[in-house]
């Protein structure tokens, strides 16, 4: 099993509707280890049509074969990506709005044809990631796999900086027992075997995430080896829950 | 054989159903020659970051505000630009119920246009298109304090006066510009294009001149390319190509155009060459001198533009009657099916 330390840097300010109120749209701080792996790995493992229409465009199919689209594929290559860990992160607030022609869009008010909420329903306000924010997450992959330099994430398709360097071997042990896990995890993405038993929830779409959690089960110890410089910038040892798949946890069979 | 038509056998015939790694990135310093107004909440639109690359150098490695020009703010007046073009050379029509006829940002689109074809739309119910062009935005080489002014505007009467018969108009306000003589560096990429789609996204970058608020007013800016790399992945943000470029003019940003464009050249050629991708082709200098003069010739002889338009129209249309909205289900499935 090889193991990928990435750093991600945003170059352009990143935004997904994690939580709305009203016209506020917000950005959770974590990354979602699902979105990650489309934007990794769209157009090489995952299939990317450009034309989406019908039920296809409305609904999320993650972890459906029907699904063009789907993370199952990364199973069967052996591929996982971690959610992401924020190390550095600052928030700006955008005004967005849909464009007309005339280049005028009149905000329609409450009761116009199609405005059936007390507010404006043509524009709102965008809370994004800014530009700089710097996140840390790791790929575990069966082979040696190509990782792209630059992905493009969330709605505006942002430009991130992808830094992935293969952790050696000697870094890397496997463990059984009880441990902590001080990076995100998904939980539908935990094996049967592995048990939670305290964590903090980050409540966002499609899956919660968890955080700070203490877990039972298999895991690999990742902690940094004696040759490495401190500019690896793996200072801490980390703990990972090991035999993650996506959609492990719940009962999918890729057909 | 002109470099224009060389180019052509780096381009796919037809525009595919899934997304490749057939990039073209065109290397464009944006300068503005006007007062551009690029903001969101009343005040222009701003962001901190590394003034450069350079942790050892005292000036580069400071923090300093820049201005932003947001990825939406850059290829909407591109689309209307191009947009206009489609409607005088009657491909597409403004007047609603003609066969042709193309609404902007609404349920009417006619999604097979280049325009909807190639920058993508999202109607509800008729579904998607992912655009082929992608931006990101943009930060200004200079910093914040020293690229922007505030001028008070107002509205007054016939007579060029604020008061009329005794009565006073309110309508005065203040607002901060952008100063002309301001660059943001971009990338802007399109990708599985044909070679009348590279035309097509190189001409509407070509001759779009206004940016921002009150476009019609003021906001001019000129695009000048600096290169054009066909690619088989993404290449280097905008926010890195801005800071390669002031570590590389050691922060004199005050510099004349061609002072600067040559600059950038030079830094975006040797940033290419740190990037793990395979270059199909790369076009900097002389060559790209020709083909800017090709692709403005091309736009001034309206037999040929009309003929690559045209093309254009044709391949959007048969795309979207294979894979895209006019495409019935039955053959969408078929076709769906043999590819796995």
């Amino acid at each position: 099993m090889l193991f990928y330390q990435c750093t991600l840097t945003l170059h352009d300010n990143i935004f997904f509707a994690t939580r709305e109120m009203g016209i506020l749209y917000e950005t959770e701080k974590y990354l979602h280890n699902w979105a990650l792996s489309f934007a990794l790995f769209e157009a090489t493992f995952i299939p990317k049509p450009y034309r989406l229409q019908g039920a296809v465009a409305q609904r999320p199919g993650y972890l459906e074969t029907a699904n063009e689209q789907n993370l199952l594929v990364l199973n069967e290559h052996g591929i996982y990506v971690f959610p992401a860990l924020p190390l550095k992160w600052s928030y700006q607030v955008n005004t967005f709005k849909a464009a007309q022609v005339p280049y005028y869009g009149q905000s329609k008010q409450f009761g116009e044809r199609g405005a059936n909420r007390n507010y404006p329903i043509n524009y709102g306000r965008a809370k994004e990631l800014a530009v700089g924010s710097l996140y840390q997450t790791y790929i575990i992959a069966r082979e040696p796999i190509s990782i792209p330099r630059w992905i493009r994430l969330g709605k505006w398709a942002s430009k991130i900086q992808v830094d992935a360097q293969r952790l050696p071997a000697n870094a890397i042990q496997q463990k059984s027992g009880e441990y902590s896990c001080t990076h995100p995890l998904n939980p539908i993405d935990l094996p049967g075997s592995t048990r939670l038993l305290l964590y903090n929830r980050i409540v966002m779409p499609p899956v919660s995430l968890v955080s700070q959690s203490r877990l039972v089960g298999n895991y690999w110890q990742i902690s940094k080896p004696d040759h490495w410089s401190n500019s690896h910038d793996l200072s801490h040892e980390v703990c990972l829950p090991s035999g993650v798949s996506y959609g492990a946890n719940i009962a999918v069979t890729p057909t | 054989m002109s470099i224009l038509t060389s180019l052509k056998p780096n381009f796919q015939i037809a525009f595919p159903r899934l997304a490749s790694g057939n990039y073209v990135h065109f290397l464009v310093v944006r300068h503005s020659q006007s007062f551009p107004i690029f903001q969101t909440d009343g005040v222009l639109n701003t962001a901190r970051t590394q003034a450069g690359l350079d942790a050892s150098n005292e000036k580069s490695k400071q923090s300093i505000s820049r201005l932003v020009m947001f990825k939406r703010k850059q290829v909407t007046p591109e689309r209307l630009t191009g947009r206009e073009l489609l409607r005088s050379l009657n491909l597409t029509s403004a007047t609603a119920g003609m066969d042709n006829f193309c609404e902007y940002n609404g349920e009417n689109s006619c999604k097979k246009c280049p325009d909807c074809i190639l920058y993508g739309f999202a109607i509800g119910d008729s579904g998607s298109e992912r655009s082929k062009v992608y931006s990101d935005s943009a930060f200004s080489l200079s910093p914040y304090e020293l690229s922007h002014r505030s001028f008070t505007f107002n509205a007054p009467f016939e007579g060029g006066t604020m008061s009329e018969k005794g009565e006073m108009r309110s309508s005065i306000n203040e607002q901060d510009h952008i100063l002309p003589e301001v660059s943001f560096p971009t990338v802007e990429t399109l990708r599985d294009s044909t070679w009348e789609g590279f035309i097509y996204i190189l001409g509407n970058l070509l001759r779009t001149r206004r940016y921002g608020a009150q476009e019609s007013r003021t906001g001019t800016m000129t695009n000048h390319i600096v290169g054009i790399a066909l690619c088989d992945g993404e290449i280097f943000s905008n926010l890195h190509f801005t800071q390669a470029l002031y570590d590389s003019l050691d922060g004199d940003t005050a510099r004349p155009i061609s002072n600067l464009s040559a600059e950038a050249t030079m830094v975006a050629e040797k940033l290419l060459n740190q990037e793990p991708v395979r270059k199909r082709q790369v076009i900097f200098g002389q060559q790209l001198d020709e083909l800017l003069a090709e692709v403005n010739s091309l736009y001034q002889d309206e037999e040929r533009l009309r003929h690559t338009l045209t093309t254009l129209y044709e391949q959007t249309k048969t795309y979207s009657e294979t894979y895209g909205a006019t495409a019935k289900q039955e053959t969408r499935r078929k076709t769906s099916r043999r590819e796995e």
